[in-house]
């Protein structure tokens, strides 16, 4: 594999086309088009010349009859009415009426649906929460796309019985547009931050307990020394090697640890219950490059009480087989 | 071409036929492999000479012409896209292209194109492609990338690993399947 992806990289410095492309005929249309931008902007400004009559007997008609008089001007006509107020009647007075809030007005959540599990029936539909990831350093002059990115079909089969169990949570950056899904326990709330090196996570908290999280991070290749420590504490035999660069390793306590697909780069654990009976069970998964390395994890912190096994297990296999979080690209 | 220019000062016409002349080619190509449309890599392409020109004077020389024309013609795509997707949503009776429009581009791609390389780059997604031609075939840095394309440079990394990830697994399969057919 390594000398065949060398070839096509190597064939990429070569043209994909004969010259030519930009033809002599496309030459000559630009050169055309600029000798032509002086005689526009002479026509733009005769038009100009020739409406601007036009116009001030349009004010003028329209101040005489007093039509302007009713139309309200400034921002003031755009701004939205208060909470819980309705608009006026037609012809009635200025006053605005209070309006009991109708609960059965809320635009129901949306669902996202996912395969059946085998033995299931069809789709298991689950709540679809919408998260904004917020940079924890914005000077507010980046802009903003207010869209979240589209969802794709859903191929990961669920078992139907966690159909009031999950939630599907798509988080998405303000800035690009780009976004990624999560199952998480249903109700939990999230919070997403974009950290200041580029890395970005989300954290679930249980509102009943909020000591119960589900928290999710990717370094986005950020922070090399950090992503060996972190390799060299979740992978059994990698102490060593992230001793090597000088780190000391402070070991976890496992009550499992197993190291899963075919390049050993995913890891799931169990880490004893801390002292109040919490026990952080979770999923780690890294990629290698020239430039570092790729981290993402996803991990519980569980009650001592928890019953969800069903949904945690659920949970780490949706992290698993798409190595992270599902990524989906702004197109 | 690369020194720091007056801010008022325009390029001369006999300036511009040369700057086609060296990097016409390059700024159709890049057009091309981010529409996938020859009518809209010939718009793109000259829309950005024509752009180039005018803002000439603008341009700072901290990047070579070669990038600054590719950034050009990103920004003429995007308002081509952005302006393409009102004319689909807002123009009902807008003809969708015909069969016959697309059999002329796959012809004109058999034809045209140099090496099994090419091909399975246009397979791509849009962003795998464009950063993949950007690195590979402009021989854009990192940084250069990050500038051109509105990222932070881990963002750059990260999507390059990913296209670089998806082409190998594309030209392994190319390659299974060549030797199956031998």
């Amino acid at each position: 594999m390594g000398n065949s992806n060398k070839d096509w990289e190597e064939q990429m410095k070569n043209k994909p086309f004969a010259d030519g492309s930009f033809s002599p005929q496309l030459q000559q249309n630009v050169l055309q088009r600029l000798e032509e931008v002086p005689r526009s902007r002479s026509r733009r400004w005769a038009y100009s010349l020739a409406l601007l009559p036009l116009a001030a007997v349009l004010l003028l008609a329209g101040y005489s009859s007093g039509w302007f008089g009713a139309v309200t001007w400034g921002p003031e006509a755009a701004a939205p009415l208060p909470a819980g107020t309705a608009p006026a009647a037609e012809g009635g007075s200025d006053s605005v009426a209070p309006v009991t809030p109708n609960p059965a007005a809320e635009p129901p959540q949306p669902l996202v649906d996912f395969p059946a599990a085998e033995g299931g029936a069809g789709t298991v539909p689950l709540p679809l929460s919408t998260i904004l990831a917020v940079p924890s350093v914005d000077d507010g002059s980046q802009p903003s796309t207010a869209e979240p990115p589209g969802l794709p079909e859903m191929t990961d089969a669920l078992p139907a019985g966690l159909m009031g169990e999950l939630q599907a949570a798509l988080v998405y950056h303000a800035v690009g547009g780009s976004g990624y899904l999560l199952l998480a326990p249903k109700g939990w709330q999230a919070s997403a931050v974009i950290g200041a090196n580029g890395s970005y996570g989300t954290t679930f908290t249980d509102p009943e307990n909020p000591q119960q999280t589900l928290h999710y991070t990717d370094n986005n290749w950020g922070c090399h020394g950090c992503a060996v420590v972190t390799i060299g504490s979740y992978f059994p035999g990698k102490t060593a090697w992230a001793e090597s660069y000088g780190y000391s390793m402070e070991p976890l306590n496992f009550t499992r640890q197993e190291v899963l697909g075919p390049e050993q780069r995913m890891v799931r654990y169990t880490e004893a219950a801390d002292a109040d009976g919490y026990v952080k069970e979770g999923a780690l998964y890294y990629e290698e490059g020239e430039w570092g390395y790729h981290i993402r994890r996803l991990e519980f912190t569980l009650s001592p009480d928890s019953v969800m096994d069903g949904t945690r297990d659920t949970v780490l296999s949706f992290f698993q087989t798409h190595q992270g979080a599902l990524q989906l690209p702004v197109e | 071409m690369n020194s720091r220019r007056n801010e008022t000062a325009l390029m001369e016409p006999g300036e511009l036929q040369a700057l086609m002349d060296t990097y016409g080619d390059d700024i159709w190509n890049y057009a091309y492999f981010l529409s996938g449309s020859r009518s809209a890599a010939d718009d793109i392409a000259q829309e950005t000479f024509i752009r180039a020109y005018k803002y000439m004077g603008s341009f700072r020389g901290d990047a070579s012409v070669k990038t600054w024309l590719l950034r050009i013609a990103r920004g003429r795509f995007l308002t081509f896209r952005s302006s393409s997707f009102i004319r689909r949503v807002t123009l009902q009776d807008t003809p969708e292209p015909s069969g016959a429009e697309r059999s002329a581009e796959e012809e004109f791609l058999r034809q045209s194109l140099h090496g099994d390389v090419w091909a399975l780059v246009l397979r791509l997604p849009r962003k795998d492609r464009e950063v993949l031609m950007l690195h590979a075939h402009y021989g854009m840095s990192m940084e250069e990338m990050a500038a051109t394309l509105g990222l932070s440079l881990s963002a750059v990394k990260s999507r390059l690993q990913r296209a670089r990830r998806k082409a190998a697994q594309g030209w392994e399969k190319e390659l299974k399947d060549d030797g199956q057919q031998q």
